[in-house]
């Protein structure tokens, strides 16, 4: 095993922080890394990931410039039988989870989603860990077939690597087929704050707020630690969040270095979509909320007194 | 305008789920039809309701999936096919797509519903596969999807943000939450859906060499998530916990003050 | 011996325990607090067409068996302990001898609706001074030429407060005691027909409560429900069984939410250093639960089983009510135990359970006079 292919995946101003994780792994395995990142033009992208891998391998064509699942997996389907690389990496994000899950049919190849952790056995194979049954459970998975072997890394699962030499860019312009989707349109939520899937803070709130402009207090908080928002089922559901928002089993799976939830039960379901998460902090009023099992820290409290004081105890 | 909805039966999200000390995993006795096949099972209705023509719904691997047709049955669908075969019970994603595909092919649908992802194993993988056999489009993570004659609108949720893609049948949309809310089936066709005769489809029956189904990736062992230590419960006035809050937020924070 | 369920059973309850997770189990908090009776979830389990479970097809139902009746009340009863009063009035006792003994015009009128969830039912036998004792009955029923003339009062009326038509017990010759028994349908708006006081009860909230008086009320000749006058108890008998059953079956289910929720406290709650679901005493409370649960499910569908062969089993009956009932009330209580001191709060769902399962005791009889029943039966050999 000597090569991993990593899938660089845009974001606004920048790459997905999963890409560089997955980079950073495959370093840290002692494997060569050759990063692929494409759009309309991938210049920018390009240089911020080559300071984390061997190899940058640019791919320009407008048809890339948004995600359609055929161009992209014809793209990495040619980059794959060029570099023959043993792993292949992807974040586990909404678009890189499509496209490694397509793309591992299109190979016939062996595919293990958002793992949490991958070693290399004396054989020369991949063992990977992910978390099945919403968390409840780990799994660790063997490859049986011939290589290459495909993988999606979950965001916070991986330190994020520091950036090295910068690898050799080389600028791709591939032939791709017609493409039969066509993205018509992006629609951009929440403005100037990181994404939920992207952040190492998390600051989250529920129903126990009450109000929905409780959540101008969740947003204060957010600001001041640097963190994302995040909501609960109840509140997206309720209409006061936007469901891109939403940590659960039905939303977002994050694992952000600190978690701290404000008026959230901690139901099941919204569990599932945080239990990666390193610390995590629980403030509800009530004592039987079922999130302090889940939680390092609890306070039994109401949301709308705390956030107001911990806001001027910050000095926010 | 045929369309085909595939369906799984899962452990219901509130059921026990324990590794063993040997590896294997006990998985308490309360299953559930995968949360985002409803949706998908309940958006394909709404279309047939629209559009006319009927709903297929089909699942592969035999045990409770059944259940899971059965479902789909007391919510309206037409028809109901279990791709069952015993090379079937050790295969992976990709050779369950495998399966679903053959018969997919037999059956001619214009437009393939799933859910984007399945509760138990959490790949996600069998929809886009699925729809790289048939050699389709697809778009998964979809949130609202709108159909007119050959032409649809779908809006896919992506990290910050929505895309609407639009494109031609047929092909295969994977549904995420907030695309329909699932209907609660009527006691009658409950009733009628228990006594569904089940239509039933091997390997062989779809031309699918077993081998081909034969696991790439399988799981050696199963292991407890990482055990998080008793909470620690913040104490006394509550100006007191107040400050020990906000102490262990920024040093948590990595002490950016 | 087979006793499995069947699949088409299974399947069947597995979509009844759904709808209630889905339609009912979130209000459930709620319903209690409020005490108000959930209209709208009412209207939608009407909607859904479970009202109609038990009736002939010809006025919208569906003509199940006993069985599959009580599959649904035992996922019902895991719900909302109110609602589910309300929705076994409705099914049972409360369109029972209408759907029994009505006209074809009657059930037109009152029975059709009534499955669809449009005219609210109860059952009147409860009075100030009678409860198990039917004996006991006051309100009378007088012939008036082709009418009869009720006057009476009845109380602990589930549904009393709320709705459209009542089947009340009346006797039409006191001295010939329980063998001058008889069934009157009255419905709201005939004049001497009064809704009285509400009661407020411990448990069982949501489901409306409350007294009905009946002053010279006068009601057709068809609105008797009977092919004679004074059989009432005979009648009666049948539907006595599946009340015992149902309220059974409830019990069984109020314990298993109750424990299920004091396993997952259990589980977490540390004390001495380690979960207290890892002490003896604590595991014990859980062992007897399962193995009393077990036992009465068992004896309690096999009592249904002998109602759809037309079986004799009214000692069964009331000896499943008797033991499931007892076993709930101790589950009950032992979950309020293994919460300790937060047993004692009303933040905490161990509370519901111990109130609402008071009611269990007074379904089909008194667990005094079904002992002593029961009792007698056997030593007279």
């Amino acid at each position: 095993m000597t090569t991993a292919l990593v899938i660089v995946e845009r974001s606004s101003g920048g790459i997905r922080r999963a890409s560089l994780e997955a980079l950073g792994k495959a370093r840290s395995l002692g494997l060569s890394t050759v990063a692929l990142v494409a759009g309309s033009d991938p210049s920018a992208a390009a240089r911020a990931a080559s300071a984390h891998a061997d190899r940058v391998l640019a791919a320009a064509h407008p048809d890339l410039e948004r995600y359609d699942a055929e161009a992209h997996v014809a793209l990495a389907e040619r980059v794959t039988r060029d570099v023959s690389p043993s792993l292949v990496l992807g974040p586990a994000t909404s678009t890189g989870r499509d496209l490694v899950a397509r793309l591992s049919a299109r190979l016939g190849a062996g595919y293990a989603a958002e793992i949490t952790d991958i070693t290399i056995d004396p054989d020369g194979r991949p063992t990977a860990r992910r978390a099945v049954h919403g968390g409840k459970a780990v799994a660790v998975v063997a490859f049986e077939g011939p290589p290459p072997w495909l993988a999606t890394v979950r965001p916070g699962a991986f330190p994020t690597p520091s950036p090295g030499a910068a690898g050799k860019i080389e600028m791709l312009h591939p032939a791709l087929p017609e493409i039969r989707t066509r993205v018509v349109s992006f629609e951009e939520a929440g403005g100037k704050r990181v994404h939920v899937t992207e952040a190492e803070i998390v600051i989250s709130g529920g129903r126990g707020l009450g109000d929905p402009a409780a959540f101008t207090l969740i947003e204060r908080l957010a600001d001041r630690l640097g963190a994302a928002v995040g909501a609960s089922r109840a509140v997206v559901d309720a209409g006061w969040r936007d469901a891109s928002e939403q940590v659960g089993k039905s939303g977002n799976t994050v694992a952000p270095r600190l978690y701290v939830a404000f008026g959230v039960s901690g139901a099941v379901h919204h569990v599932m979509g945080m239990a990666g998460a390193g610390t995590v902090v629980v403030v509800n009023r009530d004592p039987a909320a079922p999130f302090f099992k889940h939680a390092d820290h609890g306070l039994v409290g109401d949301a709308l007194v705390v956030l107001p004081a911990l806001l001027e105890e910050l000095g926010a | 305008m045929k369309i085909a909805v595939l369906v799984k039966q899962v452990p219901d999200h509130e059921a026990l789920v324990l590794a063993r000390g040997d590896g294997t995993l006990e998985i308490e006795d309360r299953w559930a039809t995968n949360f985002f096949d409803e949706i998908a099972i309940e958006q394909a209705l709404r279309l047939e309701a629209v559009q006319g023509g009927e709903v297929i719904a089909l699942s592969a691997g035999a045990g409770r999936n059944t259940d899971a047709l059965r479902r789909a049955l007391a919510m309206g669908a037409d028809g109901a096919i279990l791709v069952s075969d015993p090379a079937l019970a050790a295969a992976d994603g990709l050779g369950t797509a495998r399966a679903l595909a053959a018969c997919l092919r037999e059956l001619g649908p214009d437009l393939v519903l799933c859910g984007r992802v399945a509760l138990d194993d959490e790949m996600g993988l069998v929809g886009p596969a699925v729809a790289e056999i048939l050699g389709w489009p697809h778009v998964a993570a979809v949130t609202a999807l709108e159909v007119d004659g050959k032409a649809f609108r779908a809006v896919r949720l992506v990290e910050g943000g929505r895309e609407s893609i639009e494109g031609q049948l047929p092909v295969l949309i994977a549904a995420a939450k907030g695309l329909a809310e699932p209907r609660v089936p009527k006691v009658m066709q409950v009733m009628k859906a228990s006594r569904a005769a089940m239509r039933t489809r091997t390997l062989a029956d779809l031309g699918v060499d077993p081998g081909s189904v034969a696991p790439l990736v399988r799981t050696r062992v199963f292991e407890r998530p990482p055990a998080r230590p008793p909470v620690r419960m913040m104490e006394g006035e509550p100006g007191d916990r107040v400050r020990e809050l906000a102490s262990i937020l920024v040093s948590a924070a990595g002490g950016r003050r | 011996m087979d006793f499995r369920f069947s699949d088409e059973q299974e399947f069947f309850r597995s979509q009844v325990r759904d709808t209630v997770d889905r339609l009912v189990r979130p209000k459930v908090r709620e319903i209690d607090e409020k005490d108000v009776f959930p209209r709208d979830l009412w209207d939608e389990m009407a909607r859904l067409g479970y009202f109609g479970l038990r009736h002939e097809e010809r006025w919208g139902g569906m003509g199940a068996d006993t069985v599959t009746s009580m599959i649904f009340f035992e996922e019902l009863a895991r719900g909302s302990a109110g609602f589910f009063m309300s929705v076994t009035v409705q099914m049972l006792m409360g369109t029972y001898f209408i759907g029994r003994f009505g006209s074809d015009a009657m059930k037109e009128r009152v029975l059709a609706p009534a499955i669809e969830g449009r005219k609210v039912t109860c059952i009147c036998f409860t009075e100030d001074q009678s409860g198990s004792d039917l004996a006991g009955t006051r309100t009378s029923a007088t012939r008036d030429g082709d009418s009869w003339i009720l006057n009476g009062n009845k109380q602990w009326i589930t549904n009393g407060p709320i709705c459209d038509v009542a089947t009340v017990m009346a006797t039409t010759d006191p001295k010939a005691g329980l063998k001058g028994l008889s069934f009157f349908l009255v419905e709201d708006g005939m004049e001497g027909f009064r809704k009285g006081q509400v009661f407020h009860k411990l448990g069982t909230r949501g489901a409306p409560t409350g007294e009905l008086v009946l002053d010279h009320v006068k009601v057709p000749a068809d609105h008797h429900l009977g092919e004679e006058t004074g059989k009432g108890l005979e009648y009666s008998t049948d539907i006595l069984n599946h009340v015992r059953v149902m309220t059974g079956l409830a019990a069984c289910s109020i314990a298993e939410e109750a424990m299920r929720d004091a396993a997952g406290f259990a589980r977490g709650r540390v004390a001495f250093g380690s979960p207290i679901a890892t002490y003896q005493l604590i595991r014990e409370k859980f062992g007897r639960h399962y193995a009393k649960r077990e036992a009465a499910r068992t004896l309690l569908y096999r009592v249904a089983w002998m109602i759809d062969q037309g079986l004799e089993c009214r000692r069964e009956a009331m000896a499943a009510k008797w033991f499931a009932t007892e076993a709930c009330l101790e589950s009950v209580d032992e979950a309020t135990r293994i919460y300790a001191g937060n047993g004692f709060s009303m933040e905490y769902a161990p509370q519901r359970f111990f109130r609402d399962a008071r009611f269990l005791l007074s379904g089909g009889g008194t667990h005094e006079v079904l002992l002593n029943f029961l009792g007698s039966q056997y030593l007279r050999g």
